[in-house]
């Protein structure tokens, strides 16, 4: 056995002989060390024995490693170059491609266009200050927008929670998106969600600034 | 696609914070056929990202089997 400190613990066996024969699995008692890994595996009287161990029992799921012994130059320069990608990913990515003013109606995008909105940024600027009294409209209409396009604009009903969600809107002590988008993504298994993919995004970026060396890991551990 | 989708693929998109955190005030705002379109955009870059992960990973790989046969071949040479 391998390792000094040792954990003993005694588990169930399947033995094909004994149940074969109607008996009863045979229990053993096995000692391991404290700190491997999730799963475990040890050869005993001719079984292989593959057992939980506490960790996994508890959720603590091992990352890959990868053990770079000599210098970290090219590390260093393979996560400059992942960076540098990720970047120029970023910049193609849906921000430069979704052209969200050039789907409105020609009508609305002309109106726009004379307001000096022209791009999704300021669209998407114009809008945020908007979104208060848009969603006060869509309350007391009792509709919202379904869908728009060049084809023109298409309204659905809304329903009472709905409605009631979208009047309280910014003038309520809960910010509107908070109130508003956490009920239509049901809020709290979404903000678990967007929590860890932030702390993950947020790690990254700090560490490809700060540490290299610390990136290194969590590219590995976000694989 | 659903709203929900949108939502998580906005979360896991490579989208600085500060943009996230805006889409996510504008989802209940954004008629449903722009924000399905916006949501499957993400996902195509979600995919990305996760392939150059893979790819970096391979590389990271290769440079630690590298210098561990180095290191064995240097304890050879002593």
């Amino acid at each position: 056995m391998r390792g000094a400190v040792v954990r003993r613990e005694t588990i169930a066996v399947e033995v094909p002989e004994a149940q074969s024969q109607g008996g009863l699995n045979r229990e053993i008692t096995v000692e391991t060390p404290k700190d491997n890994g999730p799963m475990s595996s040890e050869e005993f009287d001719g079984f292989q024995l593959v057992y939980e161990t506490e960790r996994a029992r508890q959720g603590i799921q091992e990352k890959p490693e990868i053990i770079l012994t000599g210098n970290s130059e090219r590390a260093e320069q393979l996560l400059a170059r992942y960076s540098e990608e990720r970047e120029r990913m970023y910049e193609g990515s849906v921000r430069e491609r979704f052209q969200f003013v050039q789907k409105l109606p020609r009508p609305l995008t002309k109106g726009l266009a004379l307001a000096g909105i022209e791009t999704d940024g300021q669209a998407l600027a114009a809008f945020l200050e908007l979104a208060p009294w848009v969603g006060t409209l869509y309350a007391v209409a009792g509709k919202r927008v379904k869908s728009i396009g060049r084809g023109g604009v298409e309204f659905e009903d809304m329903t009472g929670v709905d409605r009631i969600l979208y009047a309280v809107g910014d003038w309520s002590p809960v910010p509107f998106s908070q109130s508003v988008a956490a009920a239509i993504v049901k809020s709290d298994a979404f903000q678990e969600e967007v929590r860890r993919y932030d702390e993950q995004a947020r790690r990254a970026v700090y560490a490809f600034k700060s540490e290299p060396l610390a990136a290194l890991r969590t590219v590995i551990s976000a694989v | 696609m659903t709203i929900e989708d949108v939502a998580k693929n906005l979360a896991r998109s490579p989208m600085p914070e500060e943009e996230k955190t805006l889409w996510l005030k504008l989802i209940p705002f954004v008629p449903k056929n722009i924000l399905f379109e916006f949501g499957e955009m993400l996902e195509t870059d979600i995919g990305n990202v996760e392939k150059l992960k893979r790819k970096y990973l391979r590389a990271f790989k290769n440079l630690a089997e590298e210098q561990r046969l180095a290191e064995v071949k240097g304890e050879i040479d002593l």
